[in-house]
């Protein structure tokens, strides 16, 4: 985002801080159950078909 | 090296590494957490199911990104103009602008950017949160380079103009933590500048 300006102005560099807050504090979340037992189940497909 | 490294790993184990900032993306698309994890769950089956054909050494995270923006574009997006805002965040906003009292609260940022149009949103996603560079971007989303800077910097324009805020009061939308980090970012970009 910064790559072509160095010289932020602030009002980025703030928009830029909570984007960042916003996305790490989705990503650090808990993953919801249903998601974790859809991996298990394909990886037990993949064991029974030999992978 | 480091694709040497990456090779010796299984790639599904890799994939779960990167669930939660695939779940992260899906809820910036879709701006509904329901739909996201429908999102992400269906991102995975076909990942998984197509795993033989991802390169080992290469960027998996731009891979599983690639196939959940695609995803979302041919199939959710219907689906989303007629379910989405089951939680009312957008409805609670629209054409809101904060009432901030001298800070830039976090909850507004969040209110400003679900009003961005979906191409804006991605793009301040991919470069601005998930580390991307322009042109992986740019790759990922079909476009050229200039086309996603352009996006980046539209988003990053009205989201300014949602915020109401200007040039000169900036420095005191935000409260001493995350100044600190700002100011401490803008340090390091200036040293890296003048070395």
């Amino acid at each position: 985002m910064d790559t072509d300006n160095n010289e932020e102005k602030p009002q980025s560099a703030l928009i830029k801080d909570h984007l960042r807050r916003s996305f790490q504090d989705k990503a650090i979340e808990e993953l919801p159950s249903e998601l974790m037992s859809l991996i298990d189940e394909l990886r037990k497909q993949d064991s029974q078909d030999g992978k | 090296m480091a694709n040497e490294i990456a090779a010796d790993i299984d790639p599904r184990d890799e994939l779960v590494t990167h669930l939660g900032v695939l779940r992260a993306f899906a809820v910036s698309l879709c701006r509904n957490p329901t739909l996201a994890d429908d999102l992400v769950q269906e991102t995975v089956m076909k990942a998984w199911k197509s795993i033989d054909k991802f390169e080992a050494g290469t960027n998996m995270r731009a891979w599983l990104f690639t196939i959940l923006r695609n995803t979302y574009y041919t199939t959710y997006t219907k689906a989303r103009r007629e379910v989405a805002d089951v939680d009312g965040v957008l409805s609670d906003n629209l054409a809101v602008k904060p009432e901030h009292d001298g800070k830039l609260a976090y909850s507004d940022f969040q209110k400003a950017f679900v009003q961005l149009p979906d191409e804006q949103r991605e793009a301040l996603t991919l470069v601005g949160a998930s580390g991307f560079a322009y042109h992986e971007a740019a790759e990922m989303c079909g476009v050229a380079t200039g086309t996603m800077k352009s996006r980046v910097n539209r988003a990053r324009q009205r989201l300014i103009e949602l915020l109401d805020l200007s040039p000169d009061d900036s420095l005191e939308l935000t409260d001493g933590g995350t100044m600190a980090v700002v100011v401490a970012g803008q340090s390091v970009q200036k040293g890296l500048t003048s070395a």
